[in-house]
Protein backbone atom coordinates (compact mmCIF):
# COMPACT_ATOMS: atom_id res chain seq x y z
CA UNK A 1 0.00 0.00 0.00
CA UNK A 2 2.66 2.50 1.15
CA UNK A 3 4.91 1.40 -1.67
CA UNK A 4 2.15 2.10 -4.17
CA UNK A 5 1.60 5.57 -2.78
CA UNK A 6 5.33 6.31 -2.80
CA UNK A 7 5.59 5.15 -6.38
CA UNK A 8 2.68 7.38 -7.33
CA UNK A 9 4.20 10.36 -5.52
CA UNK A 10 7.63 9.85 -7.03
CA UNK A 11 6.34 9.56 -10.58
CA UNK A 12 4.20 12.65 -10.01
CA UNK A 13 7.24 14.44 -8.63
CA UNK A 14 9.27 13.38 -11.63
CA UNK A 15 6.70 14.67 -14.07
CA UNK A 16 6.44 17.97 -12.22
CA UNK A 17 10.18 18.48 -12.34
CA UNK A 18 10.37 17.66 -16.01
CA UNK A 19 7.49 20.04 -16.66
CA UNK A 20 8.99 22.84 -14.57
CA UNK A 21 12.46 22.30 -16.04
CA UNK A 22 11.17 22.39 -19.54
CA UNK A 23 9.03 25.44 -18.89
CA UNK A 24 11.75 27.37 -17.17
CA UNK A 25 14.13 26.51 -19.94
CA UNK A 26 11.74 27.73 -22.61
CA UNK A 27 10.78 30.90 -20.76
CA UNK A 28 14.32 31.85 -19.96
CA UNK A 29 15.96 31.02 -23.19
CA UNK A 30 17.26 34.54 -23.67
CA UNK A 31 18.65 34.77 -20.20
CA UNK A 32 20.20 31.34 -20.50
CA UNK A 33 21.65 32.28 -23.80
CA UNK A 34 23.26 35.33 -22.25
CA UNK A 35 24.52 33.30 -19.33
CA UNK A 36 25.41 30.37 -21.47
CA UNK A 37 27.29 32.03 -24.28
CA UNK A 38 30.40 31.88 -22.17
CA UNK A 39 31.39 32.26 -18.56
CA UNK A 40 33.34 35.26 -19.69
CA UNK A 41 30.22 37.17 -20.68
CA UNK A 42 29.45 40.23 -18.61
CA UNK A 43 25.86 39.24 -17.79
CA UNK A 44 27.05 35.92 -16.44
CA UNK A 45 29.61 37.54 -14.19
CA UNK A 46 27.07 40.20 -13.15
CA UNK A 47 24.47 37.61 -12.14
CA UNK A 48 27.09 35.75 -10.14
CA UNK A 49 28.43 38.92 -8.56
CA UNK A 50 25.00 39.81 -7.14
CA UNK A 51 23.93 36.27 -6.26
CA UNK A 52 26.99 34.51 -4.85
CA UNK A 53 27.05 36.40 -1.52
CA UNK A 54 23.58 35.00 -0.66
CA UNK A 55 25.10 31.50 -0.57
CA UNK A 56 26.79 32.34 2.72
CA UNK A 57 23.47 31.57 4.42
CA UNK A 58 21.32 29.96 1.73
CA UNK A 59 22.98 26.70 0.75
CA UNK A 60 21.60 23.38 -0.35
CA UNK A 61 20.19 22.31 2.98
CA UNK A 62 16.81 23.38 4.30
CA UNK A 63 17.42 23.52 8.03
CA UNK A 64 16.42 26.78 9.71
CA UNK A 65 17.49 28.79 6.63
CA UNK A 66 15.71 27.84 3.41
CA UNK A 67 17.62 26.85 0.30
CA UNK A 68 16.93 29.04 -2.74
CA UNK A 69 17.75 26.29 -5.20
CA UNK A 70 14.77 25.10 -7.19
CA UNK A 71 12.44 27.77 -5.86
CA UNK A 72 10.45 29.50 -8.56
CA UNK A 73 11.64 32.85 -9.77
CA UNK A 74 8.34 34.59 -8.94
CA UNK A 75 8.32 33.12 -5.47
CA UNK A 76 11.84 34.38 -4.68
CA UNK A 77 11.18 37.80 -6.21
CA UNK A 78 7.86 38.32 -4.43
CA UNK A 79 9.33 37.28 -1.10
CA UNK A 80 12.21 39.73 -1.54
CA UNK A 81 9.84 42.56 -2.49
CA UNK A 82 7.68 41.83 0.55
CA UNK A 83 10.72 41.92 2.83
CA UNK A 84 11.88 45.12 1.18
CA UNK A 85 8.54 46.85 1.82
CA UNK A 86 8.31 45.37 5.34
CA UNK A 87 5.13 43.49 4.46
CA UNK A 88 6.84 40.28 5.44
CA UNK A 89 8.72 40.05 8.73
CA UNK A 90 12.15 38.63 9.22
CA UNK A 91 14.81 40.06 11.53
CA UNK A 92 17.48 39.76 8.84
CA UNK A 93 15.89 39.60 5.39
CA UNK A 94 14.11 42.93 5.95
CA UNK A 95 17.61 44.44 6.14
CA UNK A 96 19.32 42.47 3.35
CA UNK A 97 16.50 42.93 0.80
CA UNK A 98 16.85 46.72 1.00
CA UNK A 99 20.37 46.45 -0.41
CA UNK A 100 19.19 45.79 -3.97
CA UNK A 101 17.31 47.62 -6.71
CA UNK A 102 14.25 46.05 -8.28
CA UNK A 103 16.32 45.08 -11.31
CA UNK A 104 18.95 43.44 -9.09
CA UNK A 105 16.32 41.48 -7.17
CA UNK A 106 15.02 40.17 -10.50
CA UNK A 107 18.48 39.04 -11.55
CA UNK A 108 19.04 37.29 -8.19
CA UNK A 109 15.60 35.60 -8.34
CA UNK A 110 16.22 34.37 -11.85
CA UNK A 111 19.72 33.19 -11.02
CA UNK A 112 18.55 30.97 -8.15
CA UNK A 113 15.49 29.65 -9.95
CA UNK A 114 17.83 28.45 -12.71
CA UNK A 115 20.65 27.25 -10.51
CA UNK A 116 18.50 24.48 -9.10
CA UNK A 117 18.30 22.94 -12.53
CA UNK A 118 21.92 22.14 -12.91
CA UNK A 119 23.55 22.39 -9.51
CA UNK A 120 24.17 19.18 -7.66
CA UNK B 1 17.32 16.22 -7.83
CA UNK B 2 20.89 15.95 -8.91
CA UNK B 3 22.52 16.75 -12.18
CA UNK B 4 22.73 13.18 -13.39
CA UNK B 5 19.06 12.49 -12.73
CA UNK B 6 18.05 15.72 -14.40
CA UNK B 7 20.14 14.86 -17.43
CA UNK B 8 18.61 11.41 -17.59
CA UNK B 9 15.12 12.85 -17.40
CA UNK B 10 15.89 15.45 -20.00
CA UNK B 11 17.35 12.74 -22.18
CA UNK B 12 14.00 10.97 -22.05
CA UNK B 13 12.38 14.02 -23.53
CA UNK B 14 15.09 14.51 -26.08
CA UNK B 15 16.12 17.92 -24.84
CA UNK B 16 19.38 16.87 -23.30
CA UNK B 17 21.33 18.01 -26.28
CA UNK B 18 19.97 21.51 -26.00
CA UNK B 19 20.85 21.70 -22.32
CA UNK B 20 24.23 20.04 -22.50
CA UNK B 21 26.25 23.03 -23.59
CA UNK B 22 24.70 24.97 -20.74
CA UNK B 23 25.61 22.38 -18.15
CA UNK B 24 29.20 22.04 -19.23
CA UNK B 25 29.72 25.66 -20.20
CA UNK B 26 33.11 25.87 -18.68
CA UNK B 27 34.54 22.69 -20.10
CA UNK B 28 34.03 23.58 -23.72
CA UNK B 29 37.27 25.52 -24.05
CA UNK B 30 39.39 23.10 -22.10
CA UNK B 31 42.73 24.81 -22.40
CA UNK B 32 45.08 26.19 -19.86
CA UNK B 33 44.13 29.82 -19.45
CA UNK B 34 46.41 30.49 -16.54
CA UNK B 35 47.61 29.62 -13.08
CA UNK B 36 46.22 31.24 -9.95
CA UNK B 37 48.17 30.78 -6.72
CA UNK B 38 46.29 31.45 -3.49
CA UNK B 39 48.14 32.02 -0.23
CA UNK B 40 46.07 31.04 2.80
CA UNK B 41 43.25 28.51 3.03
CA UNK B 42 41.08 30.55 5.34
CA UNK B 43 37.71 32.10 4.59
CA UNK B 44 38.93 34.48 1.89
CA UNK B 45 41.37 32.16 0.13
CA UNK B 46 39.06 29.15 0.01
CA UNK B 47 36.11 31.24 -1.25
CA UNK B 48 38.24 32.71 -4.02
CA UNK B 49 39.78 29.38 -5.02
CA UNK B 50 36.53 27.45 -5.14
CA UNK B 51 34.64 30.19 -6.98
CA UNK B 52 37.31 30.30 -9.68
CA UNK B 53 37.27 26.52 -10.11
CA UNK B 54 33.46 26.35 -10.11
CA UNK B 55 33.21 28.89 -12.90
CA UNK B 56 36.38 28.06 -14.82
CA UNK B 57 37.70 24.55 -14.20
CA UNK B 58 40.35 25.13 -16.84
CA UNK B 59 42.14 27.65 -14.64
CA UNK B 60 44.86 25.95 -12.58
CA UNK B 61 44.45 26.79 -8.89
CA UNK B 62 47.12 26.08 -6.27
CA UNK B 63 46.71 26.91 -2.58
CA UNK B 64 49.70 27.41 -0.30
CA UNK B 65 48.67 26.71 3.30
CA UNK B 66 50.71 25.61 6.31
CA UNK B 67 47.85 23.78 8.01
CA UNK B 68 46.74 20.39 6.74
CA UNK B 69 43.13 20.94 7.75
CA UNK B 70 40.71 23.82 8.15
CA UNK B 71 39.70 24.97 11.63
CA UNK B 72 36.98 27.58 11.70
CA UNK B 73 37.43 30.76 13.73
CA UNK B 74 33.70 31.55 13.52
CA UNK B 75 31.96 29.12 15.89
CA UNK B 76 35.17 28.53 17.87
CA UNK B 77 33.52 30.46 20.72
CA UNK B 78 30.97 27.64 20.81
CA UNK B 79 33.84 25.29 21.73
CA UNK B 80 35.05 27.65 24.47
CA UNK B 81 31.45 27.87 25.74
CA UNK B 82 31.29 24.03 25.89
CA UNK B 83 28.55 23.78 23.23
CA UNK B 84 30.64 22.13 20.50
CA UNK B 85 33.95 20.29 20.18
CA UNK B 86 37.00 21.00 18.02
CA UNK B 87 35.94 18.14 15.73
CA UNK B 88 32.72 20.05 14.97
CA UNK B 89 34.67 23.01 13.57
CA UNK B 90 37.54 21.16 11.84
CA UNK B 91 37.34 20.00 8.21
CA UNK B 92 39.54 18.43 5.56
CA UNK B 93 40.43 19.94 2.18
CA UNK B 94 39.60 16.67 0.39
CA UNK B 95 36.56 17.91 -1.56
CA UNK B 96 38.53 20.83 -2.94
CA UNK B 97 41.35 18.49 -3.96
CA UNK B 98 39.19 15.74 -5.42
CA UNK B 99 36.06 17.46 -6.74
CA UNK B 100 37.60 20.73 -7.87
CA UNK B 101 41.19 19.65 -8.65
CA UNK B 102 42.63 22.36 -6.45
CA UNK B 103 46.22 21.55 -5.57
CA UNK B 104 47.38 22.10 -2.00
CA UNK B 105 50.95 22.83 -1.01
CA UNK B 106 51.42 22.64 2.75
CA UNK B 107 54.47 24.86 3.00
CA UNK B 108 55.40 28.27 4.33
CA UNK B 109 55.51 31.20 1.90
CA UNK B 110 58.81 33.06 2.10
CA UNK B 111 58.61 35.87 -0.45
CA UNK B 112 57.15 37.18 -3.69
CA UNK B 113 59.03 38.37 -6.74
CA UNK B 114 56.40 40.46 -8.57
CA UNK B 115 58.70 41.23 -11.52
CA UNK B 116 59.12 37.51 -12.30
CA UNK B 117 55.62 36.65 -11.02
CA UNK B 118 56.98 34.01 -8.69
CA UNK B 119 56.15 33.14 -5.08
CA UNK B 120 58.75 31.20 -3.08
CA UNK B 121 58.02 28.79 -0.28
CA UNK B 122 60.53 27.15 2.05
CA UNK B 123 60.80 24.31 -0.49
CA UNK B 124 60.03 25.58 -3.98
CA UNK B 125 59.30 28.41 -6.42
CA UNK B 126 55.89 28.75 -8.00
CA UNK B 127 55.13 30.94 -10.96
CA UNK B 128 51.70 32.56 -11.17
CA UNK B 129 49.56 34.50 -13.60
CA UNK B 130 47.49 35.88 -10.74
CA UNK B 131 48.34 35.75 -7.05
CA UNK B 132 45.65 35.98 -4.35
CA UNK B 133 46.87 36.66 -0.82
CA UNK B 134 44.55 35.90 2.08
CA UNK B 135 46.94 35.55 5.00
CA UNK B 136 44.64 36.69 7.83
CA UNK B 137 45.98 38.56 10.84
CA UNK B 138 49.11 38.55 12.94
CA UNK B 139 48.82 38.86 16.72
CA UNK B 140 50.93 41.69 18.07
CA UNK B 141 52.19 41.26 21.64
CA UNK B 142 54.78 44.06 21.40
CA UNK B 143 52.85 46.40 23.70
CA UNK B 144 52.37 43.78 26.44
CA UNK B 145 55.01 44.14 29.11
CA UNK B 146 56.64 40.87 30.29
CA UNK B 147 55.21 38.94 27.35
CA UNK B 148 57.25 35.82 26.52
CA UNK B 149 56.68 32.91 24.15
CA UNK B 150 55.76 30.62 27.04
CA UNK B 151 53.22 33.11 28.40
CA UNK B 152 50.78 31.56 25.92
CA UNK B 153 49.91 28.71 28.24
CA UNK B 154 48.68 31.02 31.00
CA UNK B 155 47.41 33.76 28.70
CA UNK B 156 46.06 32.10 25.53
CA UNK B 157 44.53 34.34 22.87
CA UNK B 158 42.50 31.61 21.15
CA UNK B 159 41.96 34.18 18.40
CA UNK B 160 43.06 31.81 15.65
CA UNK B 161 41.10 28.62 16.03
CA UNK B 162 43.36 25.71 16.97
CA UNK B 163 45.19 24.35 20.02
CA UNK B 164 44.69 27.58 21.99
CA UNK B 165 40.93 27.24 21.49
CA UNK B 166 41.04 23.79 23.07
CA UNK B 167 43.31 25.05 25.85
CA UNK B 168 40.99 27.92 26.78
CA UNK B 169 37.96 25.65 26.51
CA UNK B 170 39.55 23.20 28.97
CA UNK B 171 40.42 26.00 31.38
CA UNK B 172 36.84 27.28 31.37
CA UNK B 173 35.49 23.77 31.88
CA UNK B 174 37.79 23.07 34.82
CA UNK B 175 37.52 26.38 36.67
CA UNK B 176 36.76 25.99 40.38
CA UNK B 177 33.75 27.49 42.09
CA UNK B 178 34.57 31.07 43.09
CA UNK B 179 37.06 31.45 40.22
CA UNK B 180 37.64 34.56 38.11
CA UNK B 181 37.82 34.61 34.30
CA UNK B 182 39.31 37.72 32.70
CA UNK B 183 39.08 38.58 28.99
CA UNK B 184 41.25 41.35 27.57
CA UNK B 185 40.03 43.03 24.35
CA UNK B 186 42.37 45.06 22.10
CA UNK B 187 41.68 48.34 20.36
CA UNK B 188 40.06 47.96 16.96
CA UNK B 189 40.45 47.15 14.20
CA UNK B 190 40.77 43.49 15.04
CA UNK B 191 39.37 40.28 13.54
CA UNK B 192 35.67 39.67 14.32
CA UNK B 193 34.45 42.80 16.16
CA UNK B 194 31.64 41.10 18.16
CA UNK B 195 33.76 37.98 18.85
CA UNK B 196 35.14 38.91 22.28
CA UNK B 197 31.69 39.89 23.57
CA UNK B 198 30.15 36.67 22.28
CA UNK B 199 32.94 34.75 23.99
CA UNK B 200 32.28 36.57 27.26
CA UNK B 201 28.55 35.79 26.94
CA UNK B 202 29.10 32.09 26.29
CA UNK B 203 31.60 31.69 29.14
CA UNK B 204 29.18 33.53 31.47
CA UNK B 205 26.35 31.31 30.28
CA UNK B 206 28.40 28.21 31.17
CA UNK B 207 29.52 29.58 34.54
CA UNK B 208 25.95 30.50 35.45
CA UNK B 209 24.77 26.96 34.80
CA UNK B 210 27.60 24.86 36.20
CA UNK B 211 29.76 26.88 38.64
CA UNK B 212 29.12 28.79 41.84
CA UNK B 213 30.22 32.32 42.74
CA UNK B 214 32.37 32.78 39.67
CA UNK B 215 33.08 36.13 38.03
CA UNK B 216 33.92 37.22 34.50
CA UNK B 217 35.76 40.51 34.12
CA UNK B 218 36.01 42.12 30.67
CA UNK B 219 38.94 44.52 30.26
CA UNK B 220 38.14 46.42 27.08
CA UNK B 221 40.71 48.76 25.51
CA UNK B 222 37.83 50.39 23.65
CA UNK B 223 35.54 53.11 25.00
CA UNK B 224 32.51 50.90 24.66
CA UNK B 225 31.35 47.54 23.29
CA UNK B 226 32.56 47.64 19.68
CA UNK B 227 29.70 45.75 18.02
CA UNK B 228 26.04 45.05 18.83
CA UNK B 229 26.56 47.02 22.05
CA UNK B 230 22.96 47.54 23.13
CA UNK B 231 22.02 43.90 22.47
CA UNK B 232 24.99 42.50 24.39
CA UNK B 233 24.48 44.93 27.27
CA UNK B 234 20.80 44.07 27.53
CA UNK B 235 21.56 40.33 27.63
CA UNK B 236 24.30 40.81 30.22
CA UNK B 237 22.05 42.96 32.45
CA UNK B 238 19.23 40.46 32.28
CA UNK B 239 21.18 37.20 32.38
CA UNK B 240 24.56 37.76 34.01
CA UNK B 241 24.29 40.85 36.25
CA UNK B 242 25.97 38.93 39.09
CA UNK B 243 28.70 37.39 36.85
CA UNK B 244 29.91 39.87 34.20
CA UNK B 245 31.81 43.03 35.10
CA UNK B 246 32.50 45.18 32.04
CA UNK B 247 35.27 47.78 32.22
CA UNK B 248 35.67 50.15 29.27
CA UNK B 249 38.95 52.00 28.55
CA UNK B 250 40.86 49.28 30.41
CA UNK B 251 43.54 48.07 28.03
CA UNK B 252 45.97 45.48 29.36
CA UNK B 253 49.52 46.88 29.30
CA UNK B 254 51.36 43.99 30.92
CA UNK B 255 51.17 40.61 32.55
CA UNK B 256 52.60 39.00 35.66
CA UNK B 257 53.59 35.51 34.54
CA UNK B 258 54.32 34.19 38.04
CA UNK B 259 51.14 35.34 39.73
CA UNK B 260 48.81 35.10 36.72
CA UNK B 261 47.84 38.76 36.78
CA UNK B 262 46.77 41.27 34.15
CA UNK B 263 48.04 44.83 34.52
CA UNK B 264 46.16 47.85 33.24
CA UNK B 265 47.16 51.49 33.79
CA UNK B 266 44.97 51.50 36.86
CA UNK B 267 45.05 48.08 38.51
CA UNK B 268 46.36 44.52 38.74
CA UNK B 269 43.84 41.72 38.40
CA UNK B 270 44.43 38.13 39.48
CA UNK B 271 42.96 35.61 37.04
CA UNK B 272 42.09 31.95 37.39
CA UNK B 273 41.48 31.85 33.65
CA UNK B 274 43.04 34.61 31.52
CA UNK B 275 42.25 35.24 27.87
CA UNK B 276 44.56 37.82 26.35
CA UNK B 277 43.36 38.89 22.90
CA UNK B 278 46.20 41.12 21.66
CA UNK B 279 46.27 43.87 19.03
CA UNK B 280 46.28 42.74 15.43
CA UNK B 281 47.77 43.74 12.10
CA UNK B 282 48.40 42.27 8.67
CA UNK B 283 51.08 39.54 8.70
CA UNK B 284 54.73 40.59 8.43
CA UNK B 285 54.94 38.68 5.14
CA UNK B 286 52.89 41.42 3.46
CA UNK B 287 55.05 44.19 4.92
CA UNK B 288 58.29 42.40 3.96
CA UNK B 289 57.02 42.16 0.39
CA UNK B 290 56.19 45.85 0.18
CA UNK B 291 52.42 45.33 0.07
CA UNK B 292 51.67 47.64 3.00
CA UNK B 293 52.07 51.41 2.80
CA UNK B 294 54.69 52.95 5.06
CA UNK B 295 53.41 53.46 8.59
CA UNK B 296 50.27 51.41 7.94
CA UNK B 297 49.29 48.13 9.60
CA UNK B 298 47.03 46.74 6.88
CA UNK B 299 47.42 45.96 3.18
CA UNK B 300 46.69 48.59 0.55
CA UNK B 301 44.09 47.44 -2.02
CA UNK B 302 41.79 48.83 -4.68
CA UNK B 303 38.26 48.36 -3.37
CA UNK B 304 36.77 47.66 -6.80
CA UNK B 305 38.44 44.27 -7.18
CA UNK B 306 40.81 43.88 -4.17
CA UNK B 307 43.86 44.09 -6.37
CA UNK B 308 46.94 45.36 -4.58
CA UNK B 309 47.31 49.11 -5.05
CA UNK B 310 51.08 48.57 -5.04
CA UNK B 311 51.80 45.52 -7.25
CA UNK B 312 50.25 44.19 -10.49
CA UNK B 313 48.59 40.77 -10.74
CA UNK B 314 48.41 40.48 -6.95
CA UNK B 315 45.11 40.53 -5.04
CA UNK B 316 44.69 40.79 -1.28
CA UNK B 317 41.50 39.79 0.51
CA UNK B 318 40.14 39.14 3.97
CA UNK B 319 41.17 40.45 7.37
CA UNK B 320 44.59 41.74 6.28
CA UNK B 321 43.13 44.46 4.02
CA UNK B 322 43.11 48.09 5.09
CA UNK B 323 39.73 49.52 6.00
CA UNK B 324 40.97 52.98 5.11
CA UNK B 325 41.35 51.68 1.51
CA UNK B 326 38.40 49.31 1.31
CA UNK B 327 35.87 51.24 3.36
CA UNK B 328 33.98 50.37 6.51
CA UNK B 329 33.57 46.63 6.11
CA UNK B 330 34.23 44.58 9.23
CA UNK B 331 36.96 41.95 9.46
CA UNK B 332 34.52 39.04 9.50
CA UNK B 333 34.34 35.56 8.02
CA UNK B 334 31.31 36.45 5.93
CA UNK B 335 33.07 39.51 4.48
CA UNK B 336 36.19 37.45 3.68
CA UNK B 337 33.92 34.96 1.88
CA UNK B 338 32.30 37.81 -0.09
CA UNK B 339 35.67 39.41 -0.86
CA UNK B 340 36.93 36.04 -2.11
CA UNK B 341 34.04 35.85 -4.56
CA UNK B 342 34.50 39.44 -5.77
CA UNK B 343 38.21 38.79 -6.26
CA UNK B 344 37.53 35.45 -8.04
CA UNK B 345 35.24 37.16 -10.55
CA UNK B 346 37.81 39.92 -11.09
CA UNK B 347 40.58 37.37 -11.65
CA UNK B 348 38.43 35.50 -14.16
CA UNK B 349 37.59 38.77 -15.91
CA UNK B 350 41.32 39.54 -16.19
CA UNK B 351 42.26 36.05 -17.39
CA UNK B 352 39.59 36.13 -20.10
CA UNK B 353 40.07 39.81 -20.82
CA UNK B 354 36.50 40.92 -20.21
CA UNK B 355 35.15 43.92 -18.34
CA UNK B 356 34.92 43.63 -14.55
CA UNK B 357 31.60 44.13 -12.81
CA UNK B 358 30.95 46.37 -9.83
CA UNK B 359 31.40 44.41 -6.59
CA UNK B 360 28.53 43.38 -4.32
CA UNK B 361 29.11 42.06 -0.79
CA UNK B 362 27.09 40.88 2.18
CA UNK B 363 28.01 40.64 5.83
CA UNK B 364 26.09 38.88 8.53
CA UNK B 365 27.58 38.22 11.96
CA UNK B 366 25.60 36.02 14.29
CA UNK B 367 26.62 36.02 17.95
CA UNK B 368 25.28 33.94 20.79
CA UNK B 369 24.45 35.76 24.01
CA UNK B 370 23.78 32.51 25.85
CA UNK B 371 23.75 28.79 25.15
CA UNK B 372 20.15 29.29 23.98
CA UNK B 373 19.88 32.63 22.18
CA UNK B 374 21.62 34.71 19.54
CA UNK B 375 21.70 38.20 18.03
CA UNK B 376 22.87 39.41 14.61
CA UNK B 377 24.12 42.33 12.58
CA UNK B 378 23.85 42.48 8.77
CA UNK B 379 24.66 44.75 5.87
CA UNK B 380 24.78 44.80 2.09
CA UNK B 381 27.68 46.68 0.49
CA UNK B 382 28.52 47.91 -2.97
CA UNK B 383 31.11 50.11 -4.61
CA UNK B 384 30.76 53.86 -4.30
CA UNK B 385 32.44 55.50 -7.25
CA UNK B 386 32.69 59.04 -5.83
CA UNK B 387 34.52 57.91 -2.70
CA UNK B 388 36.28 54.94 -4.33
CA UNK B 389 35.22 52.79 -1.37
CA UNK B 390 33.02 49.84 -0.54
CA UNK B 391 30.07 51.27 1.38
CA UNK B 392 27.05 49.85 3.10
CA UNK B 393 23.84 50.61 1.23
CA UNK B 394 21.53 53.05 2.93
CA UNK B 395 18.73 51.24 4.75
CA UNK B 396 20.40 47.87 4.25
CA UNK B 397 22.31 47.69 7.48
CA UNK B 398 21.15 46.87 10.98
CA UNK B 399 20.80 44.64 14.01
CA UNK B 400 18.31 41.99 14.94
CA UNK B 401 15.64 43.72 17.05
CA UNK B 402 16.22 41.34 19.96
CA UNK B 403 17.80 38.05 20.97
CA UNK B 404 16.10 34.79 20.06
CA UNK B 405 16.51 31.03 19.82
CA UNK B 406 15.77 31.26 16.06
CA UNK B 407 18.94 33.32 15.64
CA UNK B 408 20.91 30.66 17.51
CA UNK B 409 19.59 28.01 15.11
CA UNK B 410 20.31 30.27 12.14
CA UNK B 411 23.85 30.84 13.41
CA UNK B 412 24.75 27.15 13.34
CA UNK B 413 22.98 26.58 10.01
CA UNK B 414 24.78 29.60 8.56
CA UNK B 415 28.10 28.12 9.62
CA UNK B 416 27.24 24.71 8.19
CA UNK B 417 26.21 26.32 4.89
CA UNK B 418 29.15 28.63 4.50
CA UNK B 419 31.64 25.87 5.42
CA UNK B 420 30.10 23.84 2.63
CA UNK B 421 30.16 26.87 0.34
CA UNK B 422 33.93 27.03 0.81
CA UNK B 423 34.89 23.39 1.37
CA UNK B 424 32.02 21.27 0.04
Amino acid sequence: MMKGIMKYISSYFFLCIVFVSFNVFAENKDFLKAVDSSHTSKSFIEARSLSLPCLGCHGQSNASIPSLFQLKEDYIYNALIEYQSDKREHYLMQIISKGYSDEELKIISKYYSLQGLYNE
Amino acid sequence: MNRRLLLKNMGNLGVATSLLPFISISNTNAKNVGRVVVLGAGWGGLSAAKTIKQISPEVEVIIIEKNKEFTSCPMSNWVIGQLKSMEDITFSFDNLKNKYSIKFIHEEAINIDPSKKVIKTDKQELSYDKLILSPGVELDYSSIENWKEDSLYNFPAAWKAGPETQLLSNKVKNISNGGVVVISIPLGPYRCPPGPYERASLIASYLKKYKKNTKLIILDSNQKIVSKGALFQEAWDELYSDIIEYRANSGVVGIDNLNNKFMTDFEEIKCDVANLIPSQRAPKFLKDNGLIDKGANWAAVNPYDFSSSITNDVFIIGDSTSQSNVGGVPKSGYVANSMGKVCALAVIAELYDVEKVSPSLINTCYSLVSSEEGISVSAVYNYNKEDNKIKSIKGATGLSPNRSSLIKDNAWDWATNIWKDMLG
